[in-house]
């Protein structure tokens, strides 16, 4: 079904009054995350700075900065903990690394849009085939429960601008588009005003899961296949704009903002990295007793309220709980009707239970996005993206498992063949040797030149021998 | 989902499967209103029949199966299938019929194969079909209208509870004036005679469709119309079912020298049932809307094949039933295409 948006499928939402980005004060201490296989280079009691490096990242994760100035209370392999001196005192970054790519690696820059997918190596991968053709800004956020890009836009447009020229340069695309929803007005309105000409503003139809990168590339250019596959890279905005502020005014990525909401309301909050999430409780004055779920609305997953604002925490949602259990799928159809992707769910669900790897891989499970508009319309309230999630998984095992067996079948098949070959060498050069004895015992002139020769032979060697003794002074 | 409360604006759909079910108990509501007023008290007896027993039956189902016996009550889905099967049983028929039939349908087509959601044939039309193969005689016995309030309660129920209409047409006859067929049924049996069109209509036609149907049918439209509306089912299976009656007897009619009376055949019997209420059971349905289509195709035509060649007057339920067979392929040649158009080769 193709609703009147243009779109495919998805889900249409009450966009929810939000308030400006409000700075609160520094929190008392913070808990900064750390990358897996990094080693953290700080010491407790240690003193840091506001930005100061923390860890030495391995190849694959980018730098972890301390979020504030204060006394190091705490190292883990997971995270460091700062008590904060209130004083805020930032680190300078003198000698910047020249290239984007181990620029953004030691600012720490990650995707902010909630994947926090490391930037540098969306660099990296442009650079393996013909470059990047198109650079996608993703713009378009579209969970209801989501307004930390919206208020960016609004209120710090200009700079927001200069980072997708950063983006830009760092890519070298050609082509570059800025897609973004239509009902968020002011935002385009403030887009239009900084962003130059060769920068194309696309404007889509405000339908969740519009901001999902896959669909958003394919609604802003009509462009079928992904978007590796036609040389494109996305990034957030708000990745844009932390790119402005490490190449521009070299301050790594300690902040981000942060949507809570709370009763239908929804608050925007610039938050330091590791801030802990009972400080908001008190800062805000908002009561974490209920549950608590961070990600957005469609696909957020709850969390407890002892954790730490992290990069990838772009909304917070306070709600009470609530669990429908699932009642057996009726076949209505109704999750096919809102499929962006113009897949059949309820098929889908049906071959997940039992798991059938083929059915499933036949009906296409591999294009599914995880953008759960299926769940928010199930009859039944079946998890199917939970489900659809866990399959992928499965299928993924699988394949693992059978490349695992193909290399070991290959290796046995080596080997194998490498021990024919072997028996067979050694059974031909005794093949020869009897062949040749066997030719030699059929004709006599063979047989007496044969005979000549060995007697030929053990005449030499006698008269060899009795030279030997000859010469021998003890005879 | 995270937040069930958090309704997407442009899904209007039932939030529920209680819900879906209770809406379609609402929409059944005019033409079980029609129903009782053309048959009298006998129909009201079924329909009671047929509720309590469903409920029964599958509260015992669910017990014998360890799981809550209310939840499947409270989902109100046994009251649509013993609904359906009221509605397409004749008025004074013994009282087991009902029964037997909703044991059928809920016992054997629903919890054999794993409860609601995993049943590939209609419940009730699986119900239906058992006493229509097994009682023929009593199920062929409607009441000639409008004459069919005119049997007191006191003697519809001791007809019911005494062997019904069949049993007690056979100790006296004076049920015999107030029996009469259903227009399809008389439809049928003139179109096997020969007799010409002009005989056949002044005889089977009512106001505008069958006689003893019409006013029924019509109001199990309105009700399919808001069940539409309120998007519990989709346009595609009963357009997909009219359409291809409609279609084969106006083939008929063209082919034919005697041919079928187009409004006896959309307005008479159960067809508008089976357009909004019976094949528009998902769980036995095709999965997508162009299956779908298909599918409710497949089953009009079977409508028309039966009724035209086979000895049944009313084809719905086997219609419905042998479509309900081909939907394993429907989805299965469904799933090609759609892997055909995803542009890889299947």
């Amino acid at each position: 079904m193709k609703n009147n948006h243009g779109i495919r499928g998805g889900l249409l939402f009450e966009p929810l009054p939000f308030s400006d980005i409000e700075q609160l004060p520094l929190p008392a201490q913070v808990t900064v995350s750390v990358a897996a296989n990094a080693t953290v280079a700080v010491a407790t009691g240690e003193h840091v700075l506001t930005g100061q490096p923390l860890i030495h990242p391995s190849d694959n994760h980018v730098m972890s900065h301390a979020s504030l100035s204060g006394t190091v209370t705490a190292t883990t392999a997971q995270s460091v903990t700062i008590k904060s001196d209130n004083r805020d005192k930032p680190y300078i970054h003198d000698n910047k690394p020249a290239d984007y790519k181990s620029l953004f690696q030691s600012m720490g820059l990650v995707g902010l849009g909630g994947a926090a997918y490391p930037a540098f190596k969306k660099l990296l991968q442009s650079k393996t085939g013909t470059g990047v053709n198109t650079l996608l800004i993703n713009a378009a956020e579209c969970d209801p429960a989501i307004y930390c890009d919206e208020a960016l836009m609004q209120e710090r447009a200009a700079d927001v601008v200069k980072g997708i020229q950063v983006a830009r340069k760092a890519t070298g695309a050609a082509n570059c588009i800025v897609g973004i929803e239509k009902n968020k007005t002011a935002a385009i309105e403030q887009l239009q005003q900084h962003l130059p000409a060769n920068i194309t503003l696309a404007v889509v139809p405000a339908v969740y899961p519009v901001g999902a990168e896959q669909t958003l590339f394919k609604q802003c250019t009509g462009m079928d296949g992904s978007l590796q596959h036609n040389n494109a890279l996305c990034f957030n905005v708000a990745t844009c704009y932390s790119m402005y502020r490490a190449v521009e005014l070299s301050q790594p990525l300690i902040s981000r903002i942060v949507t809570l909401v709370h009763r239908d309301r929804a608050a925007n909050f610039e938050l330091r990295i590791g801030t802990p999430l009972s400080y908001l409780e008190t800062a805000t004055g908002t009561a974490m007793n209920s549950r608590l779920i961070e990600g957005g609305r469609m696909t957020g997953r709850s969390i407890s309220k002892d954790r730490f604002i992290e990069k990838h925490t772009n909304s917070l949602i306070l709600q009470p709980e609530k669990s429908t259990p699932a009642k057996p799928c009726i076949r209505c159809g109704a999750c096919a009707e809102v499929c962006p992707e113009n897949l059949y769910p309820q098929q889908l669900y049906w071959h997940t239970q039992p798991h059938n790897t083929v059915a499933l891989t036949g009906l296409k499970l591999e294009q599914c996005i995880e953008c759960a508009c299926c769940d928010a319309v199930c009859p039944s309230h079946i998890p199917l993206t939970g489900l659809f999630n866990k399959a992928l998984h499965t299928i993924k095992a699988e394949k693992d498992e059978q490349v695992k067996a193909a290399l070991a079948k290959l290796r046995y098949e080596k080997r194998q063949s490498r021990l024919n070959d072997q028996s067979v060498r050694e059974r031909k050069k005794l093949d020869d040797k009897t062949a040749d004895l066997a030719n030699a015992n059929q004709t006599t002139d063979a047989k007496k030149a044969l005979i000549a020769k060995a007697l030929q032979r053990s005449k030499n060697k006698k008269s060899m021998e009795a030279g030997v003794r000859s010469k021998d002074p003890d005879h | 989902m995270i937040n069930p409360d958090n309704k997407a604006i442009n899904n209007h759909g039932p939030s529920s499967v209680s819900e879906t079910m209770k809406l379609v108990l609402i929409a059944l509501i005019p033409g079980i209103i029609v129903f009782i007023y053309q048959n009298g008290w006998g129909s009201i007896i079924n329909l009671l029949l047929a509720a309590i027993s469903a409920i029964a039956f599958e509260a015992a189902a669910q017990k014998l199966r360890a799981r809550p016996p209310l939840v499947a009550i409270t989902d109100h889905s046994a009251l649509v299938t013993a609904i359906l099967i009221a509605l397409c049983l004749p008025p004074l028929i013994p009282w087991w019929i009902p029964v037997l039939a909703t044991g059928f349908a809920i016992l054997l087509a629903k919890h054999a194969f794993g409860g609601i959601g995993n049943n590939p044939f209609n419940p009730a039309m699986v119900g239906y079909a058992c006493v229509l193969i097994s009682f023929p005689a009593d199920l062929s016995l409607w009441l000639l209208q409008p004459d069919s309030f005119s049997v007191p309660l006191s003697n519809a129920i001791s007809t019911v509870f005494n062997g019904g209409l069949v049993n007690m047409s056979s100790i006296s006859t004076e049920w015999d004036a107030l029996t009469g067929a259903t227009a399809l049924d008389q439809h049928r049996t003139l179109n096997l005679q020969n007799t010409n069109a002009d005989e056949i209509a002044a005889q089977t036609r009512g106001w505008f469709g069958a006689r003893q149907g019409e006013w029924t049918n019509l109001a199990f439209v309105a009700g399919g119309l808001w069940l539409l509306h309120r998007k519990v089912i989709s346009w595609h299976i009963p357009v997909g079912f009219l359409g291809a009656l409609f279609a084969a007897m106006l083939l008929h009619n063209l082919l034919h020298d005697t041919p079928q009376s187009i409004p006896v055949g959309l307005f008479g019997g159960a067809t508008m049932l089976c357009a909004f209420f019976i094949s528009t059971d998902p769980v036995s349905a095709a999965a997508g809307n162009r299956g779908r289509i298909v599918y409710a195709a497949v089953t009009g035509l079977l409508v028309y094949v039966i009724r035209t060649y086979g000895a049944y007057p009313d084809a719905v339920a086997f219609a419905v039933l042998l479509a309900n067979c081909t939907v394993p392929a429907i989805d299965r040649l469904d799933m090609y295409f759609n892997r055909a158009n995803h542009g890889d080769k299947p």
